[in-house]
């Protein structure tokens, strides 16, 4: 059951995941042609402040275009695919004519969740950072009307993160934070996964940067495709 | 999303990146919007993209069909334009082309039609027996008995006039006047006999031009017998009296020869007119108008015509706005595909928001498109009944419950604006009534609701279905004050709830038959949620009076 009611004492954890943008099409990041194949790959090992690593990407997009994940036997001859390899921690893509990718034509983003907590916890087997500010969520309201009135609606205002450790001073620009995708749950402290209901499913906006925190204000998914 | 524009391409003499130019753009649309078209279009306006080549648009991509062109009310003949299936796959077609004669030169038209010869019913032409424009009437197939022979009958010409314009868009002039009024006679016959199937009759162009061909008039004399009104009469232009010639211009004068022949036969009789009308232009001054058959799901390998609700909502989704395959949640699609099967018309041609387009949508096929929760945009039709799942909320998790009846609600009449005419901009429109509106709640006012609907009957019930007075399984029941409940609940529930889901209510008192609720269904149209405290508020609507 979600989020079920439970002691009115019980303490609640929210979880706010953001699937920031990391561009690698230009400078600093160079491309590297696997042998004579269409593919080419790139070291992606960038850390956050923590020292953690960026991992394998949740999608690619090229020019706008989401790539397929793939083999890498196929991604070495089949366009709009991309390939993880585990090992080193390498991003094979194959663009359109075999090019390479930095080479000036496409943009090439590749994405990750960053996930955020208002208490240390681990969700679907992934950390979660404490940096989501206590009383910083503010009410979400999803509005429609009449099938003939039209306009569905939701307002949530902006969340806000801590950013005493400086997390954010160098990921803001170290990744695309803004038109993300951003999701926050709820659920009660130790409650099974199942359990943590999505109250909000949207996009990122506008940021405000401090030395004690970040707010960032959240959209109406409706303002984007999906 | 929401305000994302469409249609997102326009007509460009030269083109910003990534859009096509079009050098020989009719001027007057330059930087107007290329339209995206769905459905079984009537009346919509070309745009000429070539006015050299007398190529029209009518969309962004590939249609489905070309069913009718008019030129100024006129029917054009099949033969007259070009839908070819490269023409289709770019949502365009072709017209034939303005002539474009040389000043000074020398042509011959050639007239010929396909009626039945029995030697009883033909047509007549007025002829000059006096040479007065000169020696250049030409007889083919005729009295040599060799076919395609070009036999010239000394001083006969017909009665003829050419007219010509020096710019496409220029003004009309009268090049060439063959007409004296002394000594002539009905004497020219065509297809009275197997050997007189074309006559021909030289002409000379003057000075200046080139002369765009505007007109062509030949003066016909009362038939014999009853020539077929449906016959066609073909007009060419060759510059050599040439029995191999391959004729150079083909002029494209239509059914029936009215715009060239000043009396001809319809469906009525012998008819004479004295002004025959104005050849065709092939550039953007045409009067045209267009019946089209719009997108298609997914040609080539399915050419079914998108003119349901749900693909109109995909295609425009996916293939307008760059959305993914898997963005709109595909079971809901599936259920609005099934169940809202009213055919759609709409030809987007100025840019709107998608919100509009949207909302027009979901007004006339009664669903609403929400984001989910769930990671996707959900589908929730208007339907009776409770879904599996339904919360049950109780005096336990209830707070602060209060009950309004919105007499402002109240319509008695429903008006349906459907099937919207691009080229002058008016909607059809179906009409309901109810008296309940008007006796019960002492309501007159009316409503006006714009839809995508094609057909009548569809309008027609929706109407009833908005104001809820019969026939049909939806109801919104405007004929009666809207039923709103509005309370909170206690902490954790309504965090996964979203509008147009159901909640079922159990509480001891209300504004309800018997003083209470029994497990009654509402259907959610606000949630605001609090993360902080836990607590939710939920305004909702009686689901009875509105599934």
């Amino acid at each position: 059951m979600p989020y079920a009611p439970g002691s009115p004492n019980q303490e609640r954890v929210i979880l706010a995941e953001i699937e920031v943008g990391h561009r690698i099409d230009n400078a600093p990041h160079s491309w590297t042609q696997d042998g004579a194949t269409g593919a080419w790959w790139i070291s992606h090992t960038h850390a956050d402040k923590f020292g953690e690593h960026e991992g394998k990407p949740s999608r690619v997009k090229v020019n706008g275009v989401l790539f397929s994940e793939d083999t890498l036997a196929n991604c070495r001859t089949t366009p709009s695919t991309w390939y993880w390899h585990v090992a080193t921690n390498a991003l094979y893509i194959h663009v359109a004519g075999g090019v390479d990718p930095g080479g000036g034509t496409f943009i090439v983003v590749a994405y990750l969740w960053r996930r955020f907590a208002t208490r240390p916890y681990v969700f679907g087997g992934r950390p979660y950072l404490p940096l989501v500010g206590e009383n910083s969520i503010p009410p979400v309201a999803y509005v429609t009307g009449g099938y003939h009135e039209g306009g569905t609606k939701q307002t949530f205002g902006a969340i806000k993160f801590l950013n005493g450790e400086g997390y954010f001073d160098t990921d803001l620009s170290d990744y695309i934070y803004e038109g993300k995708r951003l999701k926050t749950r709820i659920g009660l402290n130790g409650a099974a996964d199942v359990d943590f209901a999505v109250f909000w499913d949207g996009w990122t906006g506008d940021i405000s940067w401090t030395e004690n925190e970040v707010e960032i204000a959240v959209e109406d998914l409706m303002t984007g495709v999906i | 999303m929401l305000k994302i524009l469409i249609p997102k391409f326009k007509y460009w003499k030269s083109a910003p990146a990534g859009e096509t130019s079009y050098p020989n753009l009719q001027d007057d649309a330059e930087g107007i919007s290329i339209p995206e078209a769905y459905g079984v279009l009537k009346n919509i306006t070309p745009i000429c993209i070539n006015t050299t080549t007398g190529k029209y648009k009518v969309a962004r991509r590939a249609i489905k069909a070309i069913d009718a062109v008019r030129d100024n009310g006129r029917l054009m003949a099949p033969a007259e334009y070009t839908a070819t299936a490269p023409e289709l796959a770019l949502g365009e077609f072709g017209i034939l082309t303005t002539p474009l004669l040389t000043g000074g030169a020398t042509y011959y038209l050639i007239i010929e039609s396909d009626y039945g010869i029995n030697g009883a019913d033909y047509l007549k032409y007025w002829q000059d027996n006096h040479g007065h424009y000169g020696s250049f009437w030409y007889s083919i197939d005729s009295e040599s008995g060799v076919p395609g022979n070009w036999t010239v009958q000394t001083n006969k010409n017909l009665e003829f006039t050419i007219h010509g314009r020096t710019a496409i868009d220029g003004a009309n002039t009268l090049l060439v006047d063959a007409r004296n009024w002394t000594g002539w006679g009905a004497g020219i016959t065509l297809r009275d006999a197997g050997a007189r199937t074309r006559v021909a009759q030289k002409f000379i162009m003057p000075a200046g031009g080139p002369w765009y061909l505007s007109k062509i008039r030949i003066w016909s004399g009362s038939p014999a017998g009853s020539p077929s009104s449906t016959r066609i009469t073909k007009v060419q232009i060759v510059t050599v009296a040439d029995p191999a010639a391959t004729p150079a211009i083909e002029v494209p004068v239509g059914m029936k020869s009215e715009q060239v022949v000043n009396g001809y036969v319809d469906s009525s009789g012998w008819k004479v007119d004295q002004n025959p009308k104005w050849l065709m232009r092939a550039g953007g001054s045409n009067d045209l108008r267009v019946d089209i058959q719009g997108y298609m799901i997914n040609p080539p390998g399915d050419t079914t015509l998108i003119e349901k609700v749900a693909d109109v909502l995909y295609d425009v989704y996916v293939n307008l706005m760059g959305g993914s395959a898997t963005g709109i949640n595909v079971a809901d699609l599936g259920t609005l595909r099934t169940d809202r099967v009213q055919d759609v018309v709409r030809y987007m041609t100025e840019e709107k928001e998608f919100q509009q387009a949207l909302e027009v949508f979901e007004a006339g096929h009664l669903f609403k498109f929400l984001p989910s929760l769930a990671g996707d945009f959900a589908v929730k039709l208007l339907v009776s009944g409770e879904p599996a799942g339904t919360p049950h909320l109780t005096e336990a998790q209830v707070r602060n419950f209060t009950m309004r009846r919105v007499w402002s609600n109240v319509f008695q009449v429903a008006k349906i604006k459907y099937y919207l005419d691009s080229s002058t901009n008016d909607f059809l429109t179906a009409e309901e009534k109810s008296t309940i509106a008007q006796y019960l709640y002492n309501r007159q006012e009316s409503i006006e609701i714009e839809t995508a609907l094609k057909d009548a009957v569809d309008a027609t019930q929706l109407a009833k279905d908005y104001l809820g007075t019969g026939g049909g399984t939806r109801k919104v029941n405007l004929q009666y004050p809207t039923r709103i409940a509005e309370f909170d609940v206690l902490a954790g529930y309504g965090f996964d709830l979203i509008p147009t889901m159901k909640v079922k209510l159990t509480l001891p008192r209300a504004d309800y038959a018997g003083g209470s609720l029994a497990g009654i269904l509402f259907r959610i149209l606000e949630v605001h949620k609090n993360p902080m405290d836990g607590s939710s508020h939920l305004v909702t609507v009686l689901d009875s009076l509105t599934y």
